[in-house]
């Protein structure tokens, strides 16, 4: 008990500090071992057919309807927002350049990952955290399945290949809202409001858009599957690993966001060096 | 793997004579929590050669989580065809000593021997397939619950064989005949089961494998007097067909009584003077019911005795 009474004077500001350092350390060094098995589970053996498609389903197609409610009122919004200004500076017609630049490069991809963040990590991490807690994962290996295979590689794969896909959906619904406020309700002339949006919006913005989102959907995977891994006893510690599942998600998605904002942008610039003007 | 070399791993030591001979425990001589140890033959009593080959075996496990203890050095080894019944009042231990003989997780020091051969030594993969040889029956039940009972019972025969379709659903019918489900709850999930019910649909997944080594973890908790019988009937077919060694964790006497070949009494680290053995009782069940250590006789007959005072210390 000798430890026990020395860890309770090291109390101070910088003790914390350091034990809040270790803390992170130790979590990022677990999560990157805990990717790492992941990756080596995916080149040794993908799971049955039958496991991928139903996490699929799950993962993709029942996130449909949100994915199309946010990408609407993305636009939506956006266009309210946007005309005021605009119409005082007599420039409505480049509303459809806004609204679809900011669509497809960030706020798509960024919110449609937020609600799926929500949605489909938090479920993850419940459920994974319900199998651990009921016994269900060590029932798993007992019967010869290693959970990290049968449980994670099918939710990684799910997202990553999906929420691109459900991104460029949410980008789609948007676009369409955006139009039809702007053109049916603001009356912007039309053959206008298409013409700045295709001057300003590259196919690189749109592949930009979805490359991100695919990194977004790899880190709601990897996060939330490793919370519900580590998940605590009881009905409580289910609630927590669920809610630190989104929590910590959305924050890895709006560290990346910026980061990879960084890179593409000088990635641009590595391409098209003529235009240093911005892309 | 030289000290065990005579020793066939794996396969086939089915019909070997039955295990009779005196209770294997090796006694580390203070009792106190020793690192592991060195050649296991130095451990074994003499004569035991004429007895079963040792199934599974544990070598001085010590188990902390964080800072408690749970286990301190504790070792025992269970023979080919026995039935081991570990018991012990609630949190001291017992089924983190089933896990951790499934390998499920890896002791804090000690030594795990599936057949003689160190658990240790293993990579995960070979764990895994030998880990198929071994039925485990969770306290719980453990089904998967976005699963029908069907695909519960076939989960492990999917996973690990390539048998078609039609055999699969031949075994999962077989297994759930055996411990007496009809085909009509197949389609069911987990959800909408009876606890007896779930506790048969588990057993029967376990069994689905055909394991030689079958671990239950309180099979009979929270079951009715009458399904309680009905499962340890079943442990007892499961060990008349095909020999298959068992070990039971259990605080159920009658199931102690019904099933054991042999029983272990555990007692929680924590309420243990220094040096004493965790083990504090080996030997039949007949023996366990005239056991003069207090300890025991407390735990058999279900009196709190001087342990009441517990409840004022809160």
């Amino acid at each position: 008990m000798a430890s026990e009474s020395q860890v309770r004077q090291f109390n101070t500001p910088f003790h914390l500090l350091g034990k809040f350092v270790l803390n992170f350390l130790r979590t990022v060094g677990d999560l990157s071992l805990f990717t790492a098995r992941m990756m080596r589970w995916m080149m040794l053996r993908l799971p049955k057919r039958t496991v991928l498609l139903q996490s699929f389903y799950q993962i993709g197609v029942l996130s449909v309807p949100v994915v199309v409610l946010t990408g609407a009122f993305i636009g939506l919004v956006l266009a309210v927002q946007t005309y005021d200004q605009l119409h005082l500076m007599r420039l409505d017609t480049q509303l459809g350049a806004v609204i679809n630049l900011s669509l497809v490069r960030e706020l798509g991809p960024v919110l449609a990952a937020t609600m799926l963040a929500g949605r489909v990590g938090s479920a993850m991490a419940a459920e994974i955290g319900t199998m651990r807690v009921t016994e269900q994962i060590d029932a798993l290996r007992a019967l010869g399945a290693d959970p990290i295979q049968y449980l994670v590689v099918p939710r990684f794969l799910g997202c990553c290949l999906l929420i691109p896909l459900l991104s460029a959906l949410a980008d789609l619904t948007g676009v369409l809202s955006g139009w039809f406020i702007s053109c049916h309700i603001f009356e912007i002339n039309e053959f206008h409001y298409w013409l700045h949006s295709r001057q300003t919006v590259s196919a690189y913005d749109v592949y930009c858009g979805l490359l991100k989102s695919m990194f977004f959907g790899a880190s709601i995977a990897i996060v939330s599957c490793h919370r519900g891994f580590h998940c605590s006893a009881g009905a409580q510690g289910v609630g927590r690993a669920a809610t630190q599942a989104f929590v910590l998600s959305f924050g890895v998605i709006l560290v990346l966001d910026f980061v990879l904002a960084i890179l593409m942008n000088d990635f641009y610039y590595v391409i098209w060096p003529s235009s240093m003007g911005g892309p | 793997m030289g000290i065990f070399g005579s020793r066939k791993p794996a396969n086939k030591p089915r019909d070997a004579p039955p295990a009779a001979g005196p209770p294997l425990r090796p006694s580390s001589p203070s009792g106190a929590i020793a690192p592991p140890v060195g050649p296991r033959s130095a451990m074994r009593p003499p004569g035991r050669a004429s007895s079963g080959p040792t199934m599974i075996e544990m070598a001085n496990i010590v188990q902390r989580f964080g800072n408690q203890l749970v286990l301190r050095d504790i070792s025992f080894a269970v023979e080919e065809g026995e039935t081991l019944v570990i018991i012990g009042e609630s949190g001291c231990g017992k089924s983190v000593t089933l896990k951790l003989l499934m390998a499920l997780f890896d002791p804090t020091a000690g030594r795990i021997l599936w057949r003689g051969r160190p658990v240790a030594a293993m990579s995960e993969r070979q764990r895994a397939k030998e880990r198929l040889s071994y039925g485990f029956l969770f306290q719980g039940a453990a089904l998967f619950d976005s699963m029908c009972v069907s695909e519960n019972v076939a989960f492990g025969l999917r996973q690990n064989t390539d048998l078609s379709e039609a055999k699969i659903r031949e075994i999962v019918r077989d297994r759930l005949k055996e411990v007496g489900l009809r085909e009509a709850v197949c389609d069911r999930k987990p959800a909408d089961l009876s606890g007896g019910m779930k506790k048969r649909v588990a057993l029967a997944r376990a069994l689905a494998l055909e394991p030689e080594l079958m671990f239950y973890d309180e099979p009979t908790t929270g079951l009715d007097p009458v399904m309680s019988d009905v499962i340890n009937e079943l442990i007892l077919r499961t060990k008349a067909r095909g020999r298959v060694t068992s070990i039971v964790v259990t605080h159920d006497m009658r199931t102690v009584e019904r099933v054991a070949d042999r029983v272990i009494m555990l007692y929680p680290a924590s309420l243990l003077r220094p040096n004493e053995p965790q083990i504090v009782f080996e030997g039949t069940a007949r023996e366990l019911a005239h056991s003069p250590d207090p300890r025991v006789a407390q735990f058999v007959h279900g009196n709190a005795g001087e342990r009441i005072e517990e409840l004022s210390l809160a």
